[in-house]
């Protein structure tokens, strides 16, 4: 029993610990971080208007993913209401939300921004693509993960244990393929803060941090059902160990496009021109 | 950077406005060929106005040769033909109806109008 007390205890001091780490405060060196990764040049005003915008979508997110960990953690609360029934919770379904609810709040973070232009009624004519805000290899290992899944889970032989599961997999990648294209679409058809300048600038590196969020979550989810949905498929085979390698790649991938892929609006749409 | 403004305060309609800048922006080269304009939910998103009313414009854009639009690629801006004698002179009467209309809100007379026109 204490034992599984302590399980708890842990799941709620990460829950609390991503909670105040994704609410903390955006520092100018953070910000300054942000700046060179995303090529953007603000002014005190572009900073004063980025600087909560961030903080807020930075809160969201990491709560989403304290969602998932407690969904995730299911055996965990199970364990103390009923042992005995705990193992149930533990399948390729609970786990997989702890991708699938960043997914969805790395969505929600982006749904919630409302912005209006700062000076008059003015357009720039170049057309917005999501091409501008990120790299479409990333797009293209979400949409590699749709036939993937799919011919696993037909393959799965109706014999196998966790044959029930098996389409937890290409649900996963249906949720990361809705989540991508809803969340760029929204994030492309936001209005424009400015033609020009700063403002420009800092609207153009919140985009595609919103982008890189989602698309990042989003490769985690696609990736790692893809893989629960094979390893279930494969019935321990040897030759499906890389995939068991993948669900750490994905993570990764995860890392890197929220954190550190840096990426300059700027030279893309001069590569595009 | 080629960028549209629209004026709130004019009693031209919005339509109208986006209509003329862009016609102008095409005709003068400063939108390439080939370039794709702004989807219709961006432009109308941008500059705060219907979608109808950017729809509106892009139509009247296709039906004067000047864009051609659908739905897979977008709104993209055409090759232009040099204009014939009538359509020179019909964008040339157009250019002065508009010259004219603005001296008209600033009160000023014919002969003031004329007169800048020469000094230009």
């Amino acid at each position: 029993m204490t034992g599984d007390w302590i399980m708890l205890t842990v799941l709620w001091v990460v829950t609390a610990a991503l909670c105040v780490a994704g609410a903390r405060p955006v520092t100018d060196a953070w910000l300054a971080r942000w700046t060179r990764r995303f090529d953007v040049v603000l002014d005190a005003v572009a900073a004063q208007w980025v600087r909560p915008r961030l903080r807020r979508a930075r809160t969201i997110r990491w709560c989403s993913l304290a969602v998932g960990v407690n969904i995730s953690g299911l055996p965990a609360y199970a364990n103390v209401i009923d042992g005995e029934r705990a193992s149930s919770f533990s399948n390729p379904a609970t786990s997989s939300a702890l991708f699938l609810a960043p997914a969805l709040g790395a969505v929600l973070a982006e749904l919630l921004v409302v912005q209006r232009p700062v000076g008059g009624p003015e357009a720039v004519l170049v057309r917005r693509q999501w091409s501008d805000y990120i790299h479409r290899f990333w797009l293209a290992v979400i949409a590699v993960c749709a036939p993937v899944s799919v011919g696993a889970a037909i393959a799965t032989r109706g014999g196998n244990t966790d044959a029930a599961y098996a389409w937890v997999g290409p649900f996963a990648v249906g949720i990361a393929v809705a989540a991508t294209t809803l969340g760029t679409r929204h994030i492309l058809n936001r209005p424009a803060l400015a033609a020009d300048g700063p403002m420009r600038s800092a609207d153009d590196g919140r985009r595609a941090d919103g982008i890189h969020h989602v698309a990042g979550a989003s490769v985690a989810l696609a990736v790692s059902g893809t893989c629960a949905t094979v390893l279930i498929a494969a019935q321990n085979a040897w030759w499906a160990l890389p995939f068991v390698m993948f669900n750490y790649v994905a993570i990764a991938w995860w890392a890197r496009l929220s954190i550190a892929e840096p990426w300059s609006v700027q030279h893309a749409r001069a590569a595009r021109a | 950077m080629t960028v549209v403004r629209l004026d709130p305060t004019s009693p031209v309609p919005p339509f109208e406005q986006l209509r003329v800048q862009l016609t102008d922006h095409i005709r003068s080269g400063t939108v390439a060929p080939g370039a794709l304009l702004p989807t219709v939910r961006q432009l109308a998103a941008d500059l705060g106005i219907a979608k109808n009313t950017v729809a509106r414009a892009y139509q009247a854009l296709e039906l004067d040769g000047l864009v051609r639009g659908d739905r897979r690629n977008g709104t993209v801006v055409m090759e232009l033909a040099p204009p014939t004698s009538r359509q020179r002179a019909q964008l040339i009467a157009e250019a002065a109806r508009r010259y004219l209309a603005e001296l008209a809100q600033l009160g000023a007379t014919q002969a003031e109008a004329v007169a800048a026109v020469e000094r230009a």
